[in-house]
């Protein structure tokens, strides 16, 4: 079930859920946990579940960006956040990653407690996160990039995935085009070989080719590692086109989350949130 | 002329050390430290101490003060700066923070000299060590303090591009130190690598501390004295390189002593009051001419260089297909 909550005039479509209630959809399967289970303690009832946020209240200093949200995303599956600019989208993955500062509620990965882990722990939970800019470190050549997380022994074999790169392997990653320096950051992030994977807006200022070769990317590994994958992506169309789920926010808002066909069969929300006129 | 050869090498050596140290914690931090110099001046007192009153070889006073002035700075980054940086302060309080750290330690240090000269009856005020040093081939020969000095700043060039450069610790450094929300998502501690920087930091300029006791006069004033001297090497060099900051306190250390002598030669006496001077000019000039410093300067010729280097292998590589 997925859930609208600003405009719950619509009432429920299949696989589309209400928000303001019952946080947890069941659109994968999933069903809301008694009090006294491990998942209404921000366990994991779901041996599929990788991130349970609840009642997340989080901001930057006095300014507060996220008001109470509830989220949760799957192994094996691709969750996409979409939303107007300072809906909160990328806050949301920055709290994940203890980028931000939370003020209330919880937040759950793998079944272990994150709240309030501080950052350069996070990994450590089988979590890697891929900021939207500034995410490879520009001065270092890009196998000083790498050696950052691998160690210099390592730093060539983490290249595996990404053979493209390989003849840059010793230009500072200044000198790569944009296309380049994402796959590179998408190379230091897959070091760890995470269980879940965070991607904010991994194809903004990205030409529509190389767009593409980053979405595939990102699809390929979830097909091969079965991992979650969350994905902060400005471009609508794009992201829809290649989530199994979808959070829509507003103002720090949830005002849906379910399946993505639901979200554009609704004009209502799709010409109010996401700029789509209706056809 | 010697003498005026071993006043340069080992002051523009000590200066470059410092300067070396004064840039890292610039870099980590983005706050010029205004109390950099009471480090060195604690280095000071502690080969005072286990020389003149312990009894102990001066040079055992280096690893002693380069524990004890790490140790200082380590406490002043964690106590004062990270709290002031949590707290969201401004550039200005930091700064005036510093300032406020480095009177605190003028004043400890003055009690320091105090408590020696009245317990120990050891001279405390523009002491110096130079008798205690040992001279490499008898008297007018080589002292052996010149030779260290010139060692520890060959070795912190060399050991500094060995950590930064060749180690995937230095990359994790040098990474933190361009972007630390970065690096924190990638797992890296940039709390430890801060500390170690301060603590090396420090550390350094006790060493640089200990060495200037043995060939110059020591006094907490010269915490004072010392500061813009430090600051113009920096400045001139390139105020957030490495690299710039061991080659502008080479040419503000060598500036002021033999700028100095030739004008006592070409003015008179009169004019040795006014040898800070020398690092002042040098340091306005920079600013006005070239902000970035020297290091600026060269690395715009090494880009110009790579890039004729570039062109002319394509033009050959065209030439050839051409043929």
């Amino acid at each position: 079930m997925a859930s609208r909550n600003a405009l719950g005039s619509s009432g429920e479509k299949p696989g589309a859920e209400r928000h303001g209630g019952a946080p947890l959809d069941t659109a994968h399967g999933k069903t809301d946990a008694p009090a006294t289970s491990p998942a209404a303690q921000g366990g994991n009832s779901n041996s599929n579940r990788a991130i349970e946020i609840k009642d997340l209240v989080c901001g930057y200093g006095k300014n507060q960006v996220l008001h109470g949200v509830d989220f949760s995303a799957d192994l094996s599956k691709i969750t996409a956040i979409v939303g107007s600019n300072g809906s909160g989208k990328s806050t949301m993955l920055k709290a994940l990653f203890g980028l931000c500062d939370v003020k209330s509620g919880s937040i759950h990965a793998l079944g272990r407690d994150i709240t309030h882990v501080p950052t350069h722990s996070i990994l450590g939970y089988g979590i890697s996160y891929m900021a939207q800019r500034k995410n490879v470190f520009q001065d270092l050549t890009l196998r000083e990039n790498l050696a950052v997380v691998t160690g210099l022994r390592n730093a060539e074999q983490a290249m595996d995935h990404f053979p493209e790169l390989l003849p840059f392997l010793d230009r500072p990653a200044v000198t790569l085009s944009g296309g380049q320096r994402q796959l590179l950051a998408m190379a230091m992030v897959l070091v760890h070989k995470p269980r879940i994977m965070l991607f904010d807006e991994p194809t903004a200022a990205l030409s529509p080719k190389n767009a593409d070769i980053i979405i595939g990317k990102i699809k390929d590994l979830n097909a091969q590692h079965e991992n979650c994958i969350v994905l902060v992506e400005q471009n609508v169309k794009h992201a829809l086109r290649n989530c199994d789920k979808v959070y829509l926010l507003a103002s720090g808002n949830v005002v849906y989350s379910g399946d993505p066909a639901t979200l554009l069969d609704d004009k209502d929300l799709a010409s109010k949130y996401l700029g789509m006129t209706p056809q | 002329m010697t003498i005026i050869l071993f006043d340069g090498l080992i002051y523009a050596s000590v200066l470059a050390v410092l300067c070396v140290g004064l840039s890292l914690t610039y870099k980590i931090t983005s706050v010029p430290n205004f109390a950099h110099t009471s480090f060195a001046i604690l280095g000071m007192y502690m080969a005072l101490i286990m020389s003149k009153v312990i009894g102990l070889s001066v040079y055992v006073a280096l690893p002693v003060a380069f524990a004890a002035s790490g140790a200082l700075a380590l406490f002043m980054y964690y106590g004062i700066i990270r709290i002031l940086q949590k707290k969201k302060s401004s550039l200005i309080s930091l700064i005036i923070a510093t300032l406020a750290f480095d009177m605190f330690m003028i004043g400890v240090l003055n009690i320091i000299a105090d408590g020696v000269r009245n317990t120990y009856r050891v001279n405390s005020r523009d002491f110096t060590l130079r008798s205690l040093d040992t001279v490499i081939g008898g008297d007018g020969g080589l002292p052996l303090v010149f030779i260290v000095t010139i060692v520890l700043l060959a070795g912190l060039a060399l050991g500094l591009y060995f950590l930064l450069y060749r180690t995937s610790f230095g990359m994790s450094m040098r990474g933190a130190i361009e972007n630390e929300s970065l690096a924190q998502t990638l797992g890296i501690n940039t709390r430890t690598i801060f500390c170690f920087a301060w603590f090396l930091s420090g550390g350094l300029a006790g060493m640089a501390g200990v060495l200037m006791a043995m060939w110059f006069q020591g006094d907490p004033s010269l915490a004072a004295i010392m500061l813009p001297s430090i600051f113009a090497g920096s400045i001139v060099g390139g105020f957030s390189s490495i690299y710039g900051a061991i080659l502008g306190g080479l040419l503000v250390g060598l500036s002021e002593v033999v700028g100095t002598s030739v004008l006592i030669d070409l003015l008179g006496y009169w004019v040795i009051p006014y040898r800070p001077v020398i690092p002042f000019i040098a340091m306005i000039a920079t600013l006005l001419v070239l902000p970035g410093g020297l290091i600026q300067l060269i690395t715009k010729y090494q880009k110009r260089r790579k890039t004729m280097m570039r062109k002319s292998k394509e033009e050959e590589e065209g030439d050839s297909v051409g043929t």
